[in-house]
């Protein structure tokens, strides 16, 4: 009995993730295409493939401590941001455990099945509504961009709602509960007083024809722009879709949002919760993302291409800011000490030692991180989540980038050189004179 | 058997047909497949996962995903293409007005002959567990602008698609996950990579010659008395 309450309660934990990953990623405006397969991958839950999104794992874990039936419902809220500062609700999905509802004629393997299907109304139910047929594919910094957030109760919207439409996806019935998924969606667009600025009266107007977006839709690839959000505490800002604006032209009520990249995390998430596994992502429950100002930014923030956890990274560099975490040494492999060794240089070997336990302070470590990864890890970069956020803790907290280090690090270089020029020239003459003894 | 009958009613133009047809079939089918089996033992057996693949209509304004199977993507395809075909052909020579007709997916599992009663079944028999009938009113207006009916038919199609959501997940009769003897009873074998319960396309041309749902149930209600 103990053993199957588990089981529901993973199972439950489990889809809820994965109804979060596969309804956020239904509003990127890119095409999901995943793989059947055979046998099912360890991370595979309820015979279905999603693609677990980082960012978005990251957020879930923050904003979900608990799922149901430890807590009675959770929500999927998604809201259109305008160029104007108005927040449109458009869209809700609840999930519910009724822990009084219970069948006890269902069976644990006939339930897991039945959260497969569910699972797959959800990513066909995703693609109906209002929000994904008229807003998803028109974001663009002129007009609007998608935004969601993750609450841990009950949204606003309910079956009494005038302005939303209803749709019960599903009321599973099992032997600790019945599991309920509902849709609420708005077919008008309604301003609501949540605004960051100039508050305005309410107003309705009918749902705009996406026509009059069709126009801001940025090229596929520019670069996106990573800036304070205006709700950072409340409000996930949803990033990523094929009308990402430029950073040229975005406007600032909305280029100001911060854009969070995506990347691929290949969770597996059993007992333990559901972001461990390959990537043994452990984020700080209470951690929140720091507001991550353009400013600070280097050019490698602004592509995901280049810098695929962003999010992480800021959770990785919070915590071990916040915690203090001691962190086992990392075995930089670098160029510099191979030089000196080759040179049998004692003390140059005794400076690199040196600088090794004073990385954090020591502004050069940046261009320790660089040297790190090709020679110690043949993986792409971005595809081994672990190792990148192990590397990233050891990272001091400023001047990763390097940028406005390099010209100290080159006159460290030249210095160092110099100081050891007269060895240098032993070294020459020696070898000279063995090649003329020869 | 208490076989699961739904309609639904569209309204269409006849270049929007496939998409309509294709998009609601799909959805169905991703909800009525398994990835493929692999049996251990006889009655023990590992799954896979399905993967989806999401496709963008060509004359309406919508997006759907459908099970990521070139194999069953091309089956389905083939039978809407025909279907099509058909509408087409009948409308030959008529440039404006409406017509009716109807297009269903059927789920069935197979009986297998019971030797003793050899009057009764010629041959395996396919029971309906769940039938879905799309009835169709196609706009010949081909004149008119497309752009114009794209949205319409989005709501409509949409609106049935969350219908159809709704409604699978309310328990009903399922057939039981077979044992590897009884698979080809259950699952169509013919995909490589996916395995849909067996299902049929029923194609008909007009109302004249479609199942309406009561005599259809009566039909099947009979049918299977008489075989039990």
């Amino acid at each position: 009995m103990g053993d199957s309450q588990g089981d529901f309660n993973r199972f439950v934990k489990n889809f809820s993730t994965r109804l979060i990953q596969t309804v956020v990623q239904s509003r990127l405006g890119r095409p999901t295409d995943t793989q059947c397969s055979l046998p099912a991958d360890e991370k595979d839950w309820f015979s279905f493939k999603v693609d677990e999104l980082g960012e978005v794992a990251a957020y879930i874990s923050q904003s979900l401590q608990r799922f149901p039936p430890s807590i009675d419902c959770f929500t999927l809220e998604f809201l259109l941001y305008t160029a104007s500062g108005d927040y449109l609700p458009l869209e809700e999905w609840q999930v519910s455990v009724d822990r009084d509802d219970k069948d006890l004629t269902v069976t644990m393997s006939n339930l897991y099945h039945q959260f497969g299907v569910l699972l797959r109304s959800c990513a066909i139910a995703a693609r109906m509504t209002p929000l994904s047929r008229y807003y998803v594919k028109k974001q663009s910094s002129e007009s609007f961009v998608v935004l969601y957030r993750i609450l841990d109760k009950m949204g606003n919207a309910n079956p009494s709602s005038d302005d939303y439409i209803m749709r019960q996806l599903a009321k599973l019935p099992s032997p600790y509960g019945s599991l309920s998924v509902n849709l609420f969606f708005k077919e008008k667009v309604e301003t609501t007083p949540r605004k960051s600025s100039s508050p305005a009266p309410n107003k309705t107007s009918e749902r705009q024809r996406p026509s009059s977006y069709s126009s801001a839709i940025p090229v596929e690839g520019s670069e996106r722009v990573q800036a304070t959000t205006p709700v950072s505490d409340h409000l996930h800002v949803f990033r990523g879709s094929p009308a990402t604006p430029t950073s040229t032209d975005a406007p600032s009520s909305v280029s100001d949002q911060k854009r969070m990249d995506e990347s691929t995390c290949s969770s597996s998430d059993e007992d333990a919760g559901p972001f461990r596994g390959p990537c043994q992502c452990h984020y700080g429950s209470g951690v929140s993302l720091p507001n991550m100002d353009d400013k600070t930014l280097s050019p490698g923030h602004r592509t995901s291409s280049s810098f695929p956890f962003a999010v992480l990274l800021s959770s990785s560099k919070c915590k071990c800011s916040l915690e203090k975490i001691n962190s086992p040494p990392v075995e930089p492999i670098l160029v510099e000490e191979e030089k000196r060794e080759s040179t049998n240089s004692a003390s140059s070997h005794s400076e690199s030692e040196s600088d090794e336990e004073d990385s954090s302070a020591d502004p050069l470590a940046s261009a320790k991180i660089f040297s790190i990864s090709p020679s110690t890890s043949h993986v792409a970069p971005g595809s081994n989540l672990g190792e990148f956020l192990e590397q990233c803790r050891h990272a001091p907290v400023d001047g990763i980038h390097g940028v406005t280090d390099t010209p100290n690090l080159i006159k460290n270089q030249i210095d160092e050189f110099a100081s050891h020029i007269s060895e240098f020239d032993h070294f020459v003459k020696e070898v000279e004179e063995r090649v003329d003894h020869d | 058997m208490n076989a699961r009958l739904k309609e639904y009613n569209l309204n269409l133009d006849i270049r929007q047909v496939p998409d309509a047809i294709t998009c609601i079939f799909h959805s169905l089918l991703l909800h009525r497949s398994t990835a493929k089996f692999h049996y251990k033992t006889e009655t023990n057996f590992q799954l896979g996962s399905l993967g989806i693949k999401e496709v963008e209509c060509q004359f309406i304004d919508l997006c759907y995903v459908r099970v990521n199977s070139d194999e069953l993507a091309m089956k389905v395809d083939e039978d809407v293409r025909a279907f099509h075909a058909e509408v087409e052909r009948s409308t030959r020579g008529r440039n404006n007005g409406v017509i009716q007709t109807q297009i269903s997916m059927e789920f069935f599992h197979r009986r297998r002959k019971s030797s003793w009663l050899p009057l009764v079944s010629e041959g395996d028999e396919n029971i309906p567990w769940e039938r879905w009938n799309v009835n169709l009113i196609v706009n010949l207006n081909s004149n008119e602008d497309i752009s114009s009916l794209r949205e319409t038919a989005a709501e409509a199609v949409s609106d049935i698609i969350l219908s159809l959501c709704s409604c699978i997940n309310k328990p009903q009769y399922m057939p039981k996950m077979p044992t590897q003897k009884e698979i080809a009873d259950v699952f169509d074998e013919q995909f490589s990579d996916v395995q849909p319960y067996l299902f049929k396309i029923i194609r008909n041309k007009g109302p004249s010659s479609t199942n309406s749902g009561v005599a259809y149930t009566m039909k099947k209600l009979m049918k299977d008395t008489l075989f039990i």
